[in-house]
């Protein structure tokens, strides 16, 4: 195996699933969103929005937390340092295998 | 194919940075917040110093600016209160760092806002005291700073460029005091903040409904 198809296999299987990439990319973003802002972002349902952050939650790159905005109750994402690591790493990845694959434009 | 994806990754990134930093105002509250209190600057100083010449001692004018930094503090409570019922609940709750995506101008914090806004006062009713009331040139001046900031922020609106023009002209051509001019001045430009955060708050209650959140 040539090590540029070696970092394919090595990507963060976590975050490369589209929905989770695109809420780190959300969250890599901004300092932090809550729980609406990026179901209008992404374009999600609640129930699928809800079990990927979950996972990112337990994968440790995104910290979750209830709190209030006056009297009005706020689920406020944001990425971890871990996972702002983790998808600046994974970004880097990806320069690295397109970089080695010339320009990519023959499909 | 990797590159491409490579690279739209990226300017999702970017894209998604952009769009946060518009959504900072999307209800166009705090500039109604900021023309509310132009507006009520504008008038205080003109009626303070038309009807209570004693304040514009340098005494006097301390007890009012830090009355000025104080209102503030209310001012950004309030506004949290107002986005917690009517942002919040339509379209989110996002927060983004002080540093503005390229292309973007950098949006100054409601505190910082404010705090340039009474020294400007500061600087005005500094002058005030100082010189007579033949200086015009400080209102031109101030006003091709506000048609300047308001480029900046918003580009295209041309309506709005026209209108705080107009103020300014309006302020520097009338025959009036240096006090009533700066009240005329700093109502005319919270006066257009006004209207301009009006037309984006209607806008913004039409295109966004109460969102139903039940699967948190």
């Amino acid at each position: 195996m040539t090590p540029d198809l070696q970092a394919l296999a090595t990507l963060d299987r976590i975050i490369h699933e589209p929905a989770r990439l695109m809420i780190m990319t959300i969250l890599y973003a901004v300092t932090e969103a809550d729980f609406l802002y990026l179901q209008r972002e992404c374009g999600l349902t609640q129930g699928n929005l809800s079990s990927h952050l979950a996972k990112l939650e337990e994968a440790g790159y995104v910290a979750i937390s209830k709190t209030f905005k006056g009297k009005y109750p706020l689920t406020i994402c944001s990425l971890t340092k871990n996972g702002r690591e983790a998808f600046e790493a994974y970004v880097r990845k990806m320069q690295y295998v397109a970089g080695a694959t010339g320009n990519g434009t023959n499909h | 194919m990797i590159s491409l994806f490579s690279s739209s990754a990226a300017s999702a990134a970017e894209s998604a940075k952009r769009r946060a930093f518009e959504n900072i105002d999307p209800a166009g509250l705090t500039r109604i917040f900021a023309g509310a209190a132009y507006v009520l600057y504008g008038l205080v100083f003109a009626l303070l110093w038309r009807f209570h010449p004693p304040l514009s001692t340098p005494k006097g004018l301390l007890v009012v600016l830090l009355a000025l930094v104080a209102m503030p503090y209310c001012g950004e409570k309030l506004l949290e209160w107002l986005k917690a019922r009517i942002v919040y609940r339509r379209t989110g709750y996002v927060a983004v760092a002080v540093a503005a995506p390229a292309g973007l101008p950098a949006q100054p914090s409601f505190y910082r806002t404010f705090i340039l806004m009474v020294a400007f006062v500061a600087v005005a009713a500094g002058l005030f005291l100082f010189l007579s009331d033949s200086s015009k040139w400080i209102f031109l001046f101030a006003g091709g700073q506000a048609i300047a900031n308001s480029y900046r922020s918003a580009p295209g609106n041309w309506i709005k460029l026209l209108a705080i023009l107009g103020v300014t002209l309006f302020a520097v051509l009338l025959n009036i005091t240096f006090a009533e001019r700066f009240g005329l001045f700093l109502s005319g430009l919270g006066t257009v903040k006004i209207i301009d955060g009006a037309i984006a708050f209607v806008l913004y209650l039409r295109r966004n409904p109460v969102a139903r959140m039940s699967e948190e």
